[in-house]
């Protein structure tokens, strides 16, 4: 009798939207813990079972949503899927679907698929909404393409433009150009001016967080090269710090051995506030 | 004299391109970056 009075409830609440309603709430919640973004991916799959159940609105924001989660994650084909889900749905220009354009177009361009990356740009450049990012794909098209003069000029006129908050996602593609060209004395220009894109205020994108812990490493290396063995230590494991706090721990750990190599190889000591750095990185709570 | 100004510029010389050739093995040495945007969360 308990039993089927809980599956009245239960179909009830599904059929009526409450079902999903509570788990789309969920999801939005438990997706801004960086950390355990593999997690409320999972839960944002189990909703996709009871989206029929939302209301427009929220089915396609959902969708956005999720394929702009699977992009963080690096899932380039399920961030294609989803936004391609939304799009069927809506026709209007908002915000959420210019972003999820961008999404898709650095999708394709993971996926090597240029062309398609260039029919989405086109639609992104059509919405009101659409911002400096279709410069950013712009140049990196130009990168996918070996022209990299042009990506790095266009880099570096966007630098001057896009204010300082959002600089480092195009000041490490910029970085990896000069690397490809072996252009070291750029870099090191770029290193040197780091006070003019250096994020002062706490990042709340995660694939912004990871451009971040990508340059920290970068850094730490460029430090090891010159001999500034200190230096190299403690912005390889700032990297490994915010390549923990999304849930990056491979990233993290390979940071932590390069280290601790590069420790080795000098035949220093290892001072004890390193071993308590490495420590709380290692500790995965 | 001037064999030690040869000796002391040749010397300079060579650890200059010694030092820019670490800094390019070791940043070169970095792990590839996959470069992208960042939709807005």
């Amino acid at each position: 009798m308990k039993l089927l009075l809980l599956e009245t409830i239960i179909n009830y609440s599904r059929s009526h939207g409450y079902l999903a309603k509570a788990l789309l709430d969920r999801y939005l919640l438990e997706r801004d813990d960086f950390v355990r973004l593999e997690e409320a991916y999972q839960r944002g799959i189990e909703l996709t079972h009871y989206t029929e159940h939302l209301d427009p609105h929220d089915y396609v924001q959902f969708y956005y949503r999720m394929g702009i989660h699977a992009y963080a994650l690096q899932r380039y084909d399920e961030c294609i899927n989803f936004c391609k889900i939304a799009f069927d749905r809506d026709e209007s220009d908002n915000h959420m679907k210019a972003e999820a354009l961008t999404a898709v177009i650095g999708s394709y361009l993971y996926l090597d698929d240029t062309t398609l990356a260039e029919v989405y740009l086109k639609e992104y450049k059509n919405s009101q909404f659409a911002d400096f990012k279709q410069d950013h794909i712009q140049a990196m098209i130009y990168s996918k393409k070996g022209q990299y003069d042009k990506s790095i000029s266009l880099y570096k006129e966007l630098l001057h433009s896009v204010d300082k908050e959002r600089r480092i996602s195009i000041v490490v593609d910029l970085i990896e150009d000069c690397l490809r060209l072996g252009d070291t004395n750029t870099v090191n220009e770029i290193i040197a001016s780091e006070a003019t894109f250096f994020p002062s205020v706490p990042i709340k994108n995660p694939r912004r967080i990871e451009k971040m812990a990508k340059y920290l490493r970068l850094k730490g290396f460029y430090n090891f090269s010159i001999d500034k063995f200190d230096e190299g230590i403690n912005h390889t494991l700032v990297s490994a710090t915010h390549f923990k706090q999304i849930g990056q721990y491979k990233e993290a750990m390979n940071c932590v051995g390069f280290v601790l190599k590069s420790i080795e190889e000098s035949e220093r000591s290892i001072p004890s506030e390193i071993i308590e750095k490495i420590s709380d990185i290692c500790n995965h709570s | 004299m001037q064999k030690f100004l040869t000796l002391l510029c040749s010397v300079l010389l060579l650890g200059f391109f010694a030092l820019s050739s670490d800094i390019e093995q070791t940043l070169i040495k970095a792990p590839s970056v996959i470069m992208s945007v960042d939709p807005e969360w």
